[in-house]
């Protein structure tokens, strides 16, 4: 399938949010930041990493995406200007503004990167969206590992383990 | 109300449509144990990573395991897991769920809060230690073999109940009126022997106290409720009588059910021999866990005894639950004889038991006066009074599966804090040890044992 289509089928199928509520604090989490476009942007240019396998681990390299009208924006997870000097949110992807879905990647290579579900605004609704959101990755032409989703606590798991399962495109 | 789920490796917010097969947690309970930083992470993210490295969780059993003395056959053994699943968990092959790991964790004397999170799991590996000097590999005091495992196992098992009783007792704001006392290191010498401390202390616990000079009417109570100590009551086999606990802060007393402490008059000595060590020796002495066999306990004439410290105690705890005064006071002047019926009434209004009080007018009149052995034994009604108030819920209570080493005041201290949302259903589950439907069935019956008012 190709990376258009997936995401079509991926937008038909679920509904977009409005960002979870409460979780907002401030305008510069809302203010739209400039971000690259999966399947657009060239992936060598990113920064690499890999997700961490505990607490102590790295988060080096970490993007926050989400899947919103444009397709998959992400952002380095660095301190920038336009949020204040903070680290961004999901919401300054999106400008406080409605998208299906957000989470984290790292890109271990130009053609192979690690997704996770990992968003407090824009939160998978279920391991099965998390997975079709993974799909749509996998339909980028990357080799994709889900870091997956965590049946004891009923959301993505934000780690690496053994049960990250890898999904060739 | 916000609720999070803890797995084994991250915790998250709670959502019911989810169906997490984690632990429930309330809001304090979750920033109590992991910190506000971590809940914020939730808030952003959906879920923070707790795992402090692959393998922590499986690394801290071994570690427990291995500290303790036991083998992995002995603790499947005792616990609803099969060797191969428990040699998996320490080998991190076996994937058991968190709430499995908990429970498993609380049994071998950890704060399974910690559970991969912290290197060691929140172990005090002095005690761990402490616990493997007590295994039948060993030697007691006594000079007798050491313990069995499973007892080994429940006294691990008592360190975690009184880790949680103390956290409850600071969360619910309740004082702790043990800490005031100071150790006192007089254990006597030639010109004042060690039971004359023992007296003494016994006499400054009870004006401290407020308790007169009258008869105790219930030790359990007066040592968890007044003192803020916790008691755990259980089977040890028939060899021990007690022991004292420090577990990090925390301390207790642990109360053997069975052996000669099924009579009320020698599980409240026991008691008492116990708090007197409890209260006025130094840290160093407590090693944090000190046991009693029923051969030290029974040495009514204490001053036989070679150990000071054991001569002290025994003495506090006669002088503690009969004061000498009393003794003198009742019987001076008595002519022409002290009567078997008078030990009988002494042993019966101060629930303590013949031979001791027989041996205790006896020294109360320094070995001036003879008191008779009593033929019959204890009258049955007085038995049952000083039973019932010293059993009280071991005798009666719901859920009707849970352990009596969780039946004391921890079970009261659970209840008031479920009550006041300091924990989750799940939490007072899994620290009565019973399923939690059972908990919530039991909890009517719980506030009214305890006499809590119901929070609706």
């Amino acid at each position: 399938m190709s990376a258009t289509n997936a995401l079509e089928s991926f937008r038909s199928q679920y509904t977009p949010r409005n960002p979870k509520a409460g979780r907002i604090r401030s305008r510069s989490e809302v203010a739209k930041v400039e971000s690259d476009l999966l399947g657009t942007a060239p992936t060598s240019t990113a920064p690499l990493g890999v997700p961490p396998e505990s607490r102590q681990d790295s988060r080096e390299g970490c993007h926050l995406w989400v899947i919103d009208e444009r397709g998959v924006p992400y952002v380095l997870e660095q301190p920038m200007a336009e949020c204040g000097g903070a680290l961004p949110k999901h919401t300054n992807l999106t400008g406080g503004n409605t998208a299906w879905i957000g989470g984290e990647v790292w890109f271990e290579n130009p053609s192979s990167l690690y997704v996770s579900g990992g968003s407090g605004r824009y939160p998978p609704e279920s391991a099965e969206q998390l997975e079709a959101a993974v799909d749509v990755f996998r339909a980028h032409s990357y080799t994709v590992r889900s870091l997956g989703w965590d049946d004891e606590t009923g959301s993505p798991r934000r780690f690496l383990s053994n049960e990250s399962a890898e999904l060739a495109p | 109300m916000i609720e999070y789920v803890r797995g084994l490796a991250q915790i998250a917010r709670y959502e019911a449509e989810r169906n997490p097969s984690g632990h429930r947690l309330t809001e304090f309970e979750a920033k109590e144990a992991y910190g506000p930083e971590i809940l914020a992470e939730v808030n952003e993210f959906g879920s923070a990573v707790l795992l402090r490295r692959p393998g922590a969780a499986s690394d801290a059993i071994s570690t427990r395991r291995s500290e303790l003395g036991l083998s992995v056959a002995q603790i499947a053994s005792l616990f609803d897991i099969t060797e191969e699943q428990l040699a998996h968990v320490e080998t991190s092959r076996e994937r058991i769920g968190i709430r499995k790991l908990e429970r498993l964790a609380l049994l071998l004397g950890l704060d399974e809060r910690q559970l991969a999170i912290e290197e060691d799991s929140g172990a005090d590996s002095d005690l761990g230690v402490r616990l493997r000097t007590l295994s039948d590999q060993q030697l007691l005091p006594d000079g007798t073999l050491g313990l069995p495992a499973n007892a080994v196992l429940r006294l691990a098992e008592s360190a975690s109940i009184i880790a949680i009783a103390e956290r409850l007792r600071s969360w619910l704001k309740i004082p702790t009126d043990w800490r005031r006392f100071q150790p006192d290191g007089d254990y006597g010498d030639r010109e004042s022997p060690a039971f004359k401390a023992g007296y003494r202390l016994a006499a400054q616990a009870r004006k401290e106290l407020g308790l007169g000079t009258g008869p105790i009417a219930s030790m359990r109570s007066l040592v968890e409720e007044k003192l803020g100590l916790t008691v755990v009551q259980l089977d040890l086999g028939n060899r021990v009588a007690g022991a004292t606990i420090a577990n990090g802060d925390a301390r207790g007393i642990v109360l053997n059910v069975t052996g000669e402490n099924r009579k009320p008059w020698i599980r409240r000595a026991t008691l008492a021999h116990e708090l007197g060590h409890l209260l006025f020796d130094p840290d160093e002495r407590l090693k944090r866990i000190m046991i009693d066999t029923y051969e030290i306990m029974l040495d009514t004439a204490y001053q036989s005894s070679r150990d000071y410290v054991e001569q002290r105690a025994n003495a506090f705890a006669i002088a503690f639950l009969a004061p000498p005064e009393e003794v003198t006071g009742r019987f001076n002047g008595f002519s022409p004889q002290i009567t078997s019926e008078d030990v009988a009434s002494l042993a019966q209004d101060f629930g303590i038991g013949l031979m001791a009080a027989r041996y205790h007018i006896q020294n109360a009149f320094h070995q001036t006066t003879d008191a008779p052995a009593v033929a019959d034994g204890f009258d049955p009604e007085e038995r049952e009074k000083w039973e019932a108030a010293e059993n009280f819920t071991l005798d009666f209570f719901l859920p009707e599966s849970t352990p009596i080493q969780r039946r004391g005041q921890i079970s009261a201290l659970i209840t008031s804090a479920f009550d006041r949302r300091l924990i989750s259903a799940d939490t007072a589950a899994l620290y009565l040890d019973v399923d939690v439907q059972a908990f919530q069935d039991a909890l009517p019956t719980l506030r009214s044992i305890w006499e809590l008012s119901d929070p609706d």
